[in-house]
């Protein structure tokens, strides 16, 4: 076989495979920019009924974004004829509810009031970590970073529902520039 | 002995635009004929050719359907057609490696002769 046939084959194939990685990267703006919006309504919410009754909220807050998600990648794929996987955002939506139900509750029972106040946003950023890692996007992984820093820090100053509400609105900032980045 | 990487060679995706619809369709729930047709700048014809035989050897499935009473055809890559382009890549580079281990060594054609 021919080097430079080979050589050319290897190369378009890695183009159409960039081309690829970047359409899925503008798709994951959408569950993201969504969930920033999901952040900022339970700001308030948190404050109104305490970060310990916060997780029904939460949980429906997810599933709207995975609705109005799945609609919108409809709705593109009718526009476009390019439907991106939403499985990578369930799986952040599944361990983002689940383990910060987790890690809130063992804050609760254990008497670890930073557990109780960051455990469930530094779940959250680890899982967007990880969805950076698999949708390679520079952007979300320093979103993510952004966002464990936030939790640290926040965590280390202040307290109660306020602590809450506040990682909420700084997630929601993040996620807003982070999704405007990838969308670009 | 190692085989030569040659033999990894699957024929049913060893071609330029079959590897480019492989590709296209890697990280995609699925896409449209038309957008795969605009992306690899392939006819109707032609990509109608290769999407058969990556269909019948199983690496990518088509479904049609009629929205908006418009027929659309999409595709989308299997289990096994993911695999296979992995594979492909694979023996690719494989045999550029061993084709760049060759061009490392001294060719003795070459060799300046020390004889008068």
């Amino acid at each position: 076989m021919d080097p430079i046939a080979a050589e050319l084959a290897l190369a378009e194939t890695a183009a159409a495979k960039r081309r690829v990685d970047g359409l899925v990267r503008t798709a994951m703006a959408v569950p993201l920019r969504l969930l920033a919006l999901a952040w900022i309504v339970l700001c308030p919410i948190a404050l109104l009924v305490g970060r310990n009754h916060l997780g029904p909220a939460v949980g429906i807050a997810l599933l709207a974004v995975t609705a109005v998600s799945w609609v919108r990648y409809r709705r593109v794929a009718r526009e476009r004829g390019v439907r991106a996987h939403l499985w990578p955002w369930l799986a952040v939506a599944v361990i983002a509810l689940g383990g910060g139900a987790a890690a809130s509750r063992s804050g609760t029972g254990h008497g670890l009031a930073w557990l109780n106040i960051a455990g469930p946003f530094v779940v959250n950023a680890l899982a967007l970590l990880a969805l950076a890692g698999f949708v390679r996007s520079r952007a979300i992984g320093i979103a993510a970073v952004t966002m464990l820093a936030i939790s640290f820090i926040i965590a280390g100053m202040l307290s109660g529902d306020v602590a809450v509400a506040v990682q909420l609105a700084a997630y929601a900032t993040v996620l807003m520039v982070a999704s405007a980045r990838i969308a670009r | 002995m190692t085989q030569h990487p040659i033999h990894d060679i699957d024929d049913d995706v060893h071609q330029r635009v079959r590897l480019g619809i492989l590709a296209s369709l890697s990280g995609l729930a699925k896409a449209d004929v038309k957008h795969l047709k605009t992306t690899l700048g392939v006819t109707d014809g032609n990509l109608g050719r290769h999407l058969q035989a990556l269909e019948e050897a199983g690496l990518v499935a088509q479904t049609k359907t009629t929205g908006n009473g418009r027929p659309r055809t999409w595709v989308k890559i299997t289990a096994k057609g993911r695999r296979a382009l992995r594979d492909e890549i694979r023996a690719l580079q494989r045999l550029l490696g061993d084709v760049g281990a060759l061009s490392d060594q001294p060719d003795p054609a070459r060799e300046p002769s020390l004889d008068t």
